[in-house]
């Protein structure tokens, strides 16, 4: 292999994105970079937290996706009353021909390859965590068997960020499982103007699966292959030691608004978003630029506020513009 | 996080696959970094001129204000001194401290190509040697960018602007220095003229004060008036040239004193002697040349009598050897006696010269006394424009005689003699029962806070005893314990009994606990507390 083919490998990666970009944005409108945040986590091998208030299309952008890709879909609508079983599946008694009785696992929703865990604060802590296990190990265990589940396995949860009554808030754990927080915006006028054209008329826009199963993992290999010199680890590893309070490279404003900071999991959140983004970006290495673009939402999740946070109402995408503006880039 | 071993496996780089892409991106970084190392050596240059132009500078403003203002000039040239030193040393270990690392080549030209870490990131994978069709294919493209990299556009040689400021900004004010004359002397404001005037005139009435006295004292005052005369004479020069002359007119003072007491001591000598009672009468007051005048007289009447018997002459030779103490008991004693009346007439014409000169000496002291305000006057004056500071000046003002009492002492001792009076207290008072620590005397007020409140410790516990069973043979022993006393007790009991009832109190009180004239404030409170909000 030469570097010719690492070329044709990353046109083809390119390329892939490009389709799948264009295929979503036929159904949904603006949104590019959560577009392109969900492609992220998918390739990335992560998991990923859609936050915005209702009606903004937090469901419709996950079913576009699911449409375009030639993935198994599941979709689990979390309620107060949803219980484990409900997700991963259970054992059922069943009988065979002989009359003789015996368990099966009745497989849960949980067994697709994209699952779309709608309004997951809705459901009880228990219940969230039942995805906790299938979001790290990538398998699920049930009446003392370990069931692995079918790659790529890929979490897409909404949560809407208003109503707080009879929800469930994420514990810090399952937040950090997730690889992206993205936040969905409200449409412009104009954005609004063009939702109006394409959704309520006759026809609605349909779009065409392109992307299969065997494409995705090799897109996945594709961005795992970026190598990264140790500077931008550096500047990664800064960053992340950046949002610890207790650290001596923290920021006048983490020492005065954040509890506790990332994980090592942001730090590798970084990293993997660093190079899907210098893969759309040609480029066969991973640069400061990639990191500082994947920070807002590989962090955002990860940083524990204290009550001035709240009081003064600053979130963490601001203490993260800060520290991006003060960490330096290693020479 | 570790780099995955699949994709990027550790090991030797296949020198003959890589070498060319390899040298090319290090040929671009050693070029990129000679012309750095290039742009360095120039800023410090620039540096170096701006150092130079600036030494020139100083040392032509030395020249030119340096006679005007020599204590500006010395600041000046400790402070210039310094700077050149530190900027020379600073020069220096830039220029071999300038070992710049190729990995921060590398990242400057990414900087400022907008490479995105393409050569630094390269650069580390040919360090490390890492070994991958990845690594290959970014160390392909990175020598690509390399080769197309041109390094005298990217670093221009260019000296920054930071480093000509020192230049530009001191090469004009060193062309405007150069033609500058020295100043001889600063402008005198008005002030400094109205200042000199009132010090032509404080010297002249010096002068006319001293002009009757011819002695050590009028030399050194003046030439303490010369030297303030002296338009050159620095102020501090003036303040010593004036505190010598005050010294001497000090000195003059004493003896003065010195001479009114042996007067009055003369006089207590004298007293009980007959023939000597108007001069002992004219000593008590002070006036030697009444004294001198009745003595002359006294002698007078014996210039004829000593004549007669021939031995005036070793008498007189006799008299000036003695003081003024011994003539006038000689003079004294001589009287009723005929062998001694020559003896006497000597003495008592001695007496009479040196009283006069006690005389007129005393009466230059007035003048003196008048010459040394006016000298004091002038230090004030002195001092005042000088730029010793506050604590100074009180210090060197003051040039009466050490003394504990006077206060005019630089002796530590004596201040603190007299602090430590002052701090005594004789006053007792009830305030000060129970409470006498804290201070050296011992009898420091009460302790504020609990007044006289304050309660003895015997008034507050009672000593018990027990006794002990003895032995027979053995004397019976005694323990004892401290228990409160009965008063303490009582109080205790009572403070109890009160804090009960206010509990009780609060307890049993309105539950919103709001007063009902409060009440109202209360609930505007509350009714506006989120009006900004809404």
């Amino acid at each position: 292999m030469t570097a010719a083919t690492v070329d044709r490998q990353i046109e083809q990666f390119r390329e892939n994105f490009r389709i799948v970009r264009a295929e979503v944005s036929r159904v949904i409108v603006g949104n590019e970079d959560n577009i392109v945040g969900i492609m992220t986590c998918l390739l990335a091998r992560g998991h990923v937290l859609l936050e915005g208030i209702p009606g903004i299309g937090k469901t419709k952008l996950v079913q576009t996706l699911a449409d375009v890709l030639r993935l198994k879909f599941a979709r689990i609508q979390f309620t107060p009353d949803l219980m484990p079983g409900d997700i991963i599946g259970t054992n059922i008694v069943r009988e065979d021909n002989a009359g003789r009785k015996f368990l099966e696992f009745q497989r849960g929703p949980i067994f697709a390859n994209l699952v779309l865990a709608d309004e997951i604060n809705r459901a009880t802590p228990k219940t969230q965590s039942a995805l906790l296990e299938g979001m790290q190990e990538n398998s699920v265990s049930a009446g003392g068997q370990t069931h692995p589940l079918e790659q790529p396995f890929f979490v897409l949860a909404t949560m809407n960020p208003l109503e707080m009554e009879g929800t469930y808030p994420l514990p810090e754990a399952q937040l950090d499982r997730f690889f992206f927080k993205l936040r969905l915006g409200f449409p412009s006028a104009e954005g609004l103007h063009e939702i109006m054209d394409r959704t309520t008329q006759q026809l609605e826009p349909q779009v065409d699966r392109v992307l299969g199963q065997g494409e995705v993992l090799e897109m996945r290999e594709t961005a795992r292959s970026v190598p990264v010199a140790r500077h931008v680890q550096q500047y990664a590893i800064d960053i992340t030691l950046a949002t610890h309070p207790e650290s001596e490279r923290a920021t006048e404003m983490t020492r005065r608004f954040v509890r506790f900071g990332s994980s090592p999991r942001g730090t590798q959140a970084l990293i993997l978003g660093g190079k899907v983004n210098a893969l759309l970006n040609d480029r066969v290495h991973v640069a400061c630029e990639d990191v500082r673009t994947v920070t807002l939402n590989a962090l955002r999740h990860r940083l524990l506020l204290n009550f001035d946070a709240e009081a003064e109402r600053v979130d963490a995408d601001a203490i993260l513009k800060d520290i991006l503006q003060r960490v330096p880039e290693p020479k | 996080m570790s780099q995955p071993q699949s994709t990027i496996p550790q090991g030797p780089l296949d020198d003959a696959r890589f070498s060319s892409e390899r040298e090319a991106i290090l040929g671009a970084l050693q070029r990129i970094r000679g012309r750095l190392r290039l742009n360095g050596a120039l800023r410090d240059a620039a540096l170096f001129g701006g150092l130079v132009v600036l030494s020139l500078l100083t040392w032509r403003l030395l020249r030119v204000f340096g006679d005007a203002l020599p204590a500006a000039s010395a600041l000046t040239i400790l402070v210039a001194t310094l700077l050149g030193v530190c900027g020379l040393a600073w020069l220096v270990r830039n220029r071999l401290a300038d070992r710049r690392s190729l990995a921060a080549v590398a990242a400057e030209a990414d900087a400022r190509a907008g490479l995105k870490d393409e050569l630094a990131s390269a650069y580390w994978f040919v360090q490390q040697r890492l070994s991958s069709r990845w690594v290959a294919a970014q160390l392909a493209r990175a020598a690509r960018a390399a080769q197309a990299l041109d390094a005298r556009r990217l670093m221009p040689l260019r000296i920054p602007v930071s480093a000509l400021i020192p230049i530009l900004t001191g090469l004009p004010l060193l062309a405007i220095a150069w033609w500058m004359p020295p100043l001889q002397l600063s402008m005198p404001s008005a002030v400094d003229a109205g200042a000199s005037m009132n010090q032509a005139r404080q010297v002249q009435t010096v002068r006319e004060l001293m002009a009757q006295v011819h002695d050590d004292a009028a030399d050194k005052v003046e030439q303490a008036l010369r030297t303030v005369e002296r338009k050159e004479t620095s102020l501090s020069e003036k303040q010593h040239a004036l505190a010598a002359a005050q010294a001497a007119l000090e000195q003059r003072k004493l003896e003065a004193a010195a001479a009114r007491e042996a007067l009055f001591h003369a006089a207590e000598r004298l007293r009980g002697v007959k023939s000597m009672e108007e001069v002992a009468k004219a000593l008590k007051d002070g006036d030697a040349r009444a004294a001198a005048t009745e003595l002359e007289k006294l002698a007078g009447g014996r210039e004829g009598e000593g004549a007669k018997d021939g031995s005036s002459a070793d008498s007189e030779q006799a008299a000036r050897e003695k003081d003024l103490d011994h003539l006038l008991q000689e003079a004294a004693a001589g009287e009723g006696k005929s062998d001694t009346r020559s003896m006497s007439g000597a003495a008592m014409k001695e007496a009479a010269d040196r009283l006069n000169k006690m005389a007129q000496q005393l009466d230059m002291q007035g003048r003196m006394n008048q010459a040394s305000d006016e000298i004091s006057r002038m230090q004030l004056a002195t001092a005042q424009r000088s730029a010793t500071s506050a604590a100074r000046f009180s210090q060197t003002a003051n040039s009466g005689m050490p003394s504990p009492e006077t206060g005019n002492t630089v002796m530590p001792g004596g201040t603190m003699f007299r602090a430590a009076a002052g701090a005594k207290e004789s006053m007792r008072s009830s305030e000060s029962e129970g409470a006498k620590t804290g201070d050296a005397i011992g009898e420091s007020q009460a302790d504020p806070l609990l007044g006289d409140r304050t309660a003895r410790l015997d008034a507050q516990l009672k000593r018990e005893v027990i006794q002990q069973e003895s032995k027979p043979g053995e004397e019976g022993s005694q323990a004892w314990f401290y228990t409160e006393s009965k008063e303490q007790k009582s109080q205790v009991q009572s403070q109890d009994v009160q804090a009960r009832s206010s509990y009780a109190q609060a307890e049993t009180a309105d539950p919103e606990g709001i007063a009902i004239r409060h009440r109202q404030f209360v609930k505007d409170y509350f009714m506006t507390l989120h009006e900004g909000a809404r």
